[in-house]
């Protein structure tokens, strides 16, 4: 295994960060589009994730690696074995993270009859493929814009189903595929078809820092990476774990938090006041706002909260103005300040 | 060391080459910028010979497919055996040697980021046709930038790499001098050397602080630059048989790394070359206030427009160095003197042309022609290529039941371990069509189509916002004074079409022949790149210049006239969108002779406009 650029040694880049952190402690947040410049750390960003999520908990031997926990989401083999009343041991695992190569083919994306033990032995067996893989994790795929439209299909038949469902060669598999879809692009370089960027729950900018300072540190720390992997690693260590347990505490204070009318109500207004149509906006911002009050082990969900995520939850579902992207952020930010900063103040001067 | 050591090469581009081979990862490699052939191979083999022993050249031909580069199913062995073996890519081929692409500009969008992959991460990642798998590709990567006009080494892969050789006089004599036997082996243990050293040598803060100074100085904004810079630096005192950066290499670094890709100067530049281009130029919106000590603060009126957001953040690390204004002063003048000579040419371009960065080849038809879609049953001739994993996938189930029925295999031939049939042939199947590109080409004359250039660019917006939901690409062209311009060439990149339109200047004359004659290249190109054009230009059709460049309407019309039916007789679908007020009869002669639909645009609404165009791509697809 490569070394890994530990994800709190990142300088910067807060939104992105905490973007990350928010759809791993809760999933149901939907995925992140990190849009960006280059060279500003994006992939960097995902892969240091996967060195840092708490471990899970999977079934012996499945190679779907289902929730011993749950009784919903599972394999047919999973399921046989629940109904014959057995009780498979369980074991710890890392959470998958898992590229999504651009030259990916259709076969390796959902799986396929496995072509050795078919010629070999004359059995029909399965090869499970990426979706198989993401399963409880995070599916990433950089440069997501360039992705070739009938793979962005299958990506997009699986988040909205949570499972995969194959029937080719005569195989035929169900297994559940719920994953966080995490997507890096340039805009300039293509633009995101409109169904796949509704999948994404929130959607983060990300710029070349401009401030000299930050630039001295993301050089330097990059180097002394470069030069002495190992040392680096094992000084951001324990930062790293910190933000693990942070990350563990606001799963286990996720249930717990309820959040009050009051926000919902605000949260409904927002989104009619930007005329982001359909329901997910408003699911993203409540979901996300607990997500945050958890990770900070606040006692309530508060307006602020609110207020912090809502350009990361809304920038990318302004749909009346395609063209218009650059403003998208300002945009949500006019609206928030509109709507409740009593009184009005003067908005043109902020944006 | 006190043996005599032989001076290094003065010169940058056999420069880049020493350094290349002595940090071939931390670099990533070149861009050559148009060299002569023999130039390019002798680059590429002195790169190899200074790497350690047995580096592999590889080189990707354009023509390469998506199965050599990543690697595939070797066919022979994968029949032989009955077991999927895997063969090698090109990449994963050349892994620990040098890797040439020539023609770079042409590279394809998934060669593209494969390559990125390997740049980044030093290894590439397979997941395809049944194999999963991951090889080590650490390559030192040369790309020949053979680019002509409008086809550009796409950014993304430019930024991968630490240098950009230009194969000046100085280059090409120092190449063949360090190419000679008698130095040959100096250098391979010069190299050497440095390659061991490398490890050890320090940078001091201040040299890494003075590197990012520059780099803002210059707009320089990916922060892989200045790593590069950095790491360049660090050979380079590797190189000189040191162990710790000096204000020499941080200058050479400099002036390797950064100039070539400098966006604006430090000082104003003269202000005649701005007039001349005519665009408007944005100021910077918002000077930052909060930086700890600017560097003597180049006039930021080339900032690139970017989105006019807030930095996102601004705070950082206490621990960080304090920049020191002098060190990066003195890296300054090291940059400056070594700035290509186009350059202030090219800045005025880059600025207008905000973050686009030049023309990228965008998307050609995938590896063959039109997008891979599956394998369906067929016999693989007439062009159709044989889909191997699929046909194996289809025969496997059978090959009980076939081992079974096999007659007996004639003495001494051995039984094949597969048993293919005719029925199990499978082919590759493509998606031939990629859909319809619209080129828009607007009038930017001083005529009577300026006060309307508004309303024009408005309802191109419109129509992009059309082809934008239908995943169209398109294309802009504008004329105006004495010729045309491709603004931009066939994207699907509406962000980036949108800002070309906003800086498009008014004014001059109407060379109406040349306009339309660059919408039929345009077009058959088009069509040759296997879309189908749609035309929609956008004129008050009153030509004033001809087709010579001399001005006067009449011979302008006539020769817009004879342009109009060389149009028509290519069948090009196409709309003639009149942006005069009342409608002007010129236009709908035009029009008629290009045999264009003719709408006159004050009386078509926007959203008459947008199903205009709407039928009219159903009647360029069913035409094309």
């Amino acid at each position: 295994m490569r070394p890994v650029f530990p994800f709190s040694a990142i300088v910067g880049q807060d939104e992105m960060k905490l973007a990350l952190l928010l759809v791993a402690i809760d999933p149901s947040i939907g995925g992140v589009m990190v849009f960006g410049d280059r060279g500003t750390g994006k992939s960097t960003a995902v892969r240091a994730l996967a060195g840092l999520l708490p471990q899970m908990k999977v079934v012996q031997g499945c190679k779907y690696g289902c929730d011993p926990h749950s009784t919903t989401q599972r394999c047919d083999e999973c399921f046989k074995r629940l109904a014959d009343g057995q009780h498979p041991r369980s074991l710890l695992a890392p959470v998958p993270v898992v590229d999504l190569p651009l030259g990916a083919t259709e076969d390796r994306v959902v799986g396929a009859l496995d072509l050795e033990r078919a010629l070999t032995t004359g059995e029909k067996a399965f090869e499970p493929g990426l979706l198989a893989r993401a399963h409880r994790g995070f599916l990433y795929v950089d440069e997501v814009n360039l992705l070739e439209d009938h793979l962005v299909d299958l990506l997009l038949d699986a988040a909205a189903t949570g499972e995969n469902v194959v029937e080719r060669e005569g195989v035929s598999v169900r297994h559940p595929s719920r994953f966080v879809l995490v997507g890096s692009g340039n805009p300039e370089e293509g633009e995101l078809r409109p169904q796949l960027l509704d999948r994404f729950g929130l959607a983060v900018d990300v710029r070349t820092p401009t401030v000299i300072a930050t630039r001295i540190d993301v050089i330097k720390r990059r180097d002394a990476f470069d030069r002495d992997p190992m040392a680096f690693l094992a000084h951001w260590q324990k930062a790293d774990a910190k933000v693990r347990r942070s990350i563990e505490k606001g799963r286990a204070r996720l249930d717990d938090l309820a959040v009050p009318d009051e926000i919902l109500e605000r949260a409904a207004a927002l989104c009619a006041a930007l005329g982001t149509d359909g329901l997910r906006g408003e699911l993203t911002l409540l979901r996300t706002t607990r997500a945050l009050a958890a990770f900070e082990g606040a006692d309530a969900v508060t307006l602020e909260h609110l207020r912090r995520i809502a350009p990361m939850a809304l920038r990318h579902r302004l749909r009346r103005n395609v063209l218009d992207d650059a403003g998208s952020t300002t945009r949500v930010e006019r609206a928030v300040s509109e709507l409740w900063d009593a009184p009005a103040t003067d908005v043109s001067a902020t944006s | 060391m006190s043996a005599p050591r032989p001076d290094l090469p003065g010169g940058l581009g056999a420069l880049a080459a020493l350094l290349l081979a002595v940090d071939a990862r931390g670099l990533g490699g070149a861009v050559l910028d148009h060299p002569v052939h023999e130039q390019a191979r002798l680059f590429a083999s002195l790169v190899r010979s200074w790497l350690p022993a047995g580096a592999p050249l590889r080189r990707v031909p354009s023509s390469v497919t998506a199965d050599r580069l990543y690697g595939g199913v070797d066919l022979a062995s994968t029949l032989a055996t009955g077991k999927i073996v895997a063969e090698r890519g090109v990449l994963a081929g050349a892994d620990g040697g040098v890797l040439v692409i020539p023609m770079a500009e042409r590279l394809n969008t998934s060669a593209r980021t494969a390559v990125c992959e390997v740049l980044d991460h030093g290894e590439i990642t397979v997941q395809r046709e049944g194999i999963a798998d991951r090889h080590d590709a650490r390559v030192c990567a040369l790309l020949l930038d053979e680019s002509v006009d409008d086809e550009l080494v796409h950014p993304a892969l430019k930024d991968r790499l630490a240098f950009s050789v230009r194969f000046d006089g100085r280059t090409g004599e120092e190449l063949e001098w360090m190419a000679d036997e008698t130095e040959a082996h100096h250098f391979e243990t010069l190299v050497r050397e440095a390659r061991v050293r490398l490890s050890q040598v320090s940078v001091d803060d201040e040299w890494a602080a003075a590197l990012c100074q520059t780099a803002d100085a210059f707009g320089v904004d990916s922060v892989r630059a200045t790593l590069f810079a950095l790491r360049c630096a660090r050979a380079l005192a590797a190189l000189d048989g040191r162990l710790m950066v000096t204000e020499k290499d941080a200058e050479k670094a400099a002036a390797l790394v950064l100039a070539p890709r400098a966006t604006r100067l430090p000082p104003p530049p003269p202000p005649e070359e701005e007039e001349e281009q005519g665009d408007e130029q944005q100021p910077n919106e918002e000077p930052e206030q909060n930086e700890p000590e600017p560097p003597p603060p180049p006039p930021q009126m080339e900032q690139p427009p970017e989105p006019p957001e807030p930095p996102e953040q601004k705070d950082s690390d206490d621990d960080s160095t304090q920049p020191t204004p002098d060190s990066g002063e003195l890296l300054r003048d090291a940059v400056q003197a070594a700035l290509p000579p186009n350059l202030l040419a090219q800045l005025v371009q880059n600025s207008s042309a905000g973050s686009m960065q030049g023309r990228v080849g965008e998307e050609t038809p995938n590896m063959l022609r039109g997008r891979p879609r599956g394998a369906r049953s067929g016999l693989p001739r007439g062009g159709a290529r044989l889909h191997l994993l699929e046909t194996l996938r289809a025969a496997a189930p059978w090959q009980r039941v076939r081992s079974r029925m096999a007659p007996p295999a004639g003495a001494g031939a051995p039984a094949p371990r597969v048993a293919v049939r005719r029925e199990d042939f499978r082919i590759r199947r493509f998606i031939e069509k990629t859909g319809t590109t619209v080129l828009f080409v607007v009038d930017a004359s001083g005529s009577s189509a300026l006060y309307r250039l508004a309303e024009a660019k408005g309802a191109v917006e419109l129509l992009l916002a059309e082809t934008y939901a239908r995943r169209d690409r398109v294309s802009l062209i504008a004329f105006r004074g004495q010729g045309t311009e491709v603004l931009l060439p066939p994207t699907r990149a509406l962000a980036r079409a949108k800002k070309v339109l906003s800086a498009l200047p008014g004014g001059g004359g109407t060379p109406m022949a040349h306009a339309i004659d660059a919408a039929m290249e345009q077009a058959i190109a088009t069509r040759r790149g296997g879309s189908s054009p749609l035309v929609v230009m956008m004129t008050d059709g009153r030509a004033n210049i001809a087709r010579d460049g001399t001005p006067g309407r009449k011979q302008a019309e006539q020769d817009a006239l004879a342009a109009g039916a060389r149009f028509a007789s290519q069948h090009i679908p196409a709309m003639f969108v009149d942006t005069s007020p009342r409608g002007e009869v010129v236009a709908r002669r035009l029009a008629e002779a290009m045999k264009a639909r003719y709408i006159l645009l004050p009386s078509a609404d926007a959203k008459a406009l947008g199903g205009l165009v709407k039928t009219a791509i159903q009647m360029a697809e069913g035409g094309g």
